[in-house]
């Protein structure tokens, strides 16, 4: 948030988080070496090199499905949450092992020969009907240039000066590059298997994934009102239904999204979006009076929707009334965000 | 509030029923992906016979031979020469062709089939033995194999074959590593041969882009010296194997 400028606001969660993820990739990749090396038979392992590379893409493509099942699992259930709050370091983490397995490629398979290592891998002369005639390090190359992009750009300084909007497609981006992954693997490693194995778990994942954020799509689409269409005063239901505390989510007949919080016998309205990362506020809560984002924690006061000093975000917020137990927003904001300035 | 009723917020203290949840969570993700990783490293164990001894330079003699690829005359068979890295020995090779020399390197070994990558040759000795020409079979065959890199094949890399390898095979092939056809008949006989054109000499760049794929050649089997040949004329380019 805006006050005095530190590189990571780092905090208990956050370091257990990136010694757990730490301490994952080497227990990973160490037992994808041991298993690779204890189950071939005498004199038929891989190049050390090649273990080596071949664990570090498996222990990449793992992480990358669980960076992207966890929004999704997070917005099913917000038990999930602790596990997307630090997720742009599993998304850092998971890039430096991508690219130890590309440095790794690049230099075994690319190097030691009569052209430049990257040009030797990417200008290999296909003629495979099955691969579009592009060699299938090209899938793989362009989407470690996504995740590389992805991975720059991923600290709040780039966040602050692309602005939300911009670096949120610019981090959608990581879809396009899961499919270059599956087709990575599939013009490249499956194509030389017999058994179906490998096929069947890369479908498995990539299954998994589009169902979890269809699912989660659906479920978002079904728990928010209908659009209220019509002029003036938006009717955001029966206070007493709105948990305390929590808020339902209005959208009004210009799509903007409100989130109304119930405190009490009081509500108070603000935008869904927050400042940060846009995240659903509507799906945060109110602690110490405070509006709290639920994906990192962005506090706003729930009257003013100012931060908390020293720091100086702010959100948009909305008048509101109650009339005979029902809550009615007016869809024109009485401040605006910090962005608007 | 209580810390069960609050939204998880990272800079605040965790619930203990979120925590166990986290716990359950984050150990039944690892051990999905430990599961499925293993399942995957299981799958891809196998990687070829080839050995690479780098532990012990051996030194053989033999009469030096430059075409069709680099390699050493000896008494106990042909050995393959190649140069550290994905380079071919024709410089050094080509001032000793047809004469007696002690080369010392490591051995690279697949089933009968060896070569050296060299770290030394020894000043030629006595006279150049006259060339050697190639012979050939008088039928054309189908072969369906691989074209591959005679040093990744035989345990410079392994797995030295298939889309993976492709590139690599590649790189070596233009830097003048002896290429190898390794393959079938259409009668089920298993056969492993330098590749070459029918004169003997090396095989064009058009037949090298091809390394790596599953592919049917037709051409002569053969030998030049003690080396076995697959001969395939520079314009029979490889057709897509099934």
């Amino acid at each position: 948030m805006s006050t005095s400028y530190r590189l990571v606001q780092w905090n208990t969660h956050k370091k257990v988080y990136d010694l757990l993820v730490g301490l994952a990739i080497v227990l990973f990749v160490s037992v994808l070496v041991g298993v690779s090396i204890m189950t071939s038979p005498p004199g038929e392992s891989a190049s050390p090199p090649i273990v080596l590379m071949r664990a570090l893409g498996v222990c990449a493509i793992v992480l990358l499905h669980i960076i992207l099942a966890i929004g999704p699992l997070a917005r099913l259930s917000p038990r999930f949450a602790p596990l997307l709050y630090n997720r742009r370091h599993l998304g850092v983490a998971f890039f430096l092992v991508a690219a130890m397995h590309f440095v790794v490629a690049i230099g075994f398979y690319g190097g030691f020969g009569v052209t430049n290592p990257l040009l030797a891998l990417l200008s290999g002369r296909y003629r495979n009907a099955d691969t579009f005639g592009i060699p299938f390090e090209f899938y793989g190359f362009a989407a470690f240039v996504i995740f590389f992009l992805m991975a720059a750009t991923s600290h709040d300084f780039w966040l602050h000066n692309l602005g939300p909007r911009a670096w949120k497609w610019l981090h959608m981006l990581v879809y396009i590059a899961y499919a270059l992954v599956v087709m990575h693997v599939a013009f490249g490693v499956m194509q030389g298997q017999t058994s179906l194995t490998i096929a069947l778990i890369v479908t498995a994942g990539a299954l998994t994934i589009c169902a979890l954020h269809l699912v989660a799509g659906f479920r978002q689409v079904v728990r928010e009102p209908k659009a209220f269409v019509g002029e003036g005063w938006v009717d955001a239901g029966v206070l007493s239904d709105i948990p305390d505390t929590r808020a339902r989510v209005v959208r009004t007949h210009n799509n903007q999204e409100i989130a109304v919080f119930r405190r009490g016998d009081t509500a108070h309205a603000v935008t869904n979006r927050c400042i940060h990362q846009g995240g659903p506020l509507g799906e945060g809560q109110v602690i110490d009076g405070c509006v709290t984002c639920p994906w990192h924690g962005y506090q706003f006061d729930a009257g003013t929707g100012c931060s908390p000093p020293p720091f100086t975000d702010r959100v948009r917020t909305y008048d509101v009334r109650i009339e005979n137990g029902r809550v009615l927003v007016n869809p024109e904001p009485k401040s605006k965000g910090s962005h608007e300035h | 509030m209580s810390t069960d009723e609050r939204i998880y917020v990272g800079y605040l203290p965790m619930s203990g029923r979120l925590r166990t949840f986290t716990l359950i969570a984050v150990s039944a993700l690892l051990l999905a992906g430990l599961v499925a990783s293993g399942i995957v490293a299981y799958t891809l164990r196998r990687s070829g016979t080839g050995q690479w001894d780098t532990s012990q330079p051996v030194t053989l003699s033999g009469v030096a031979r430059l075409r069709p690829y680099p390699h050493l005359e000896t008494l106990d068979g042909p050995v393959l020469l190649a140069e550290p890295g994905k380079h071919g020995a024709q410089g050094r090779t080509a001032n000793i062709d047809g004469h007696e020399v002690m080369v010392t390197g490591t051995t690279l070994m697949r089933g009968t089939l060896r070569a050296l990558e060299i770290t030394e040759v020894s000043a030629p000795s006595g006279e150049r033995v006259g060339p050697t020409s190639i012979e050939l079979g008088a039928d054309e065959i189908t072969l369906l194999g691989e074209i591959l890199d005679s040093k990744c094949y035989l345990g410079a890399m392994k797995p030295g074959d298939g889309p993976t390898h492709k590139a690599c095979a590649i790189l070596c092939l233009r830097g003048g590593i002896a290429p190898l056809f390794v393959g079938e008949t259409e009668a089920g006989e298993v056969i492993v041969a330098v590749l070459c054109s029918p004169d003997g000499s090396p095989v064009s760049e058009e037949i090298i882009a091809f390394a790596g794929e599953t592919v049917r050649v037709r051409g002569r089997i053969g030998t030049f010296g003690s080396l076995q040949v697959f001969a395939v004329a520079p314009g029979a380019l490889p057709a897509a194997g099934d």
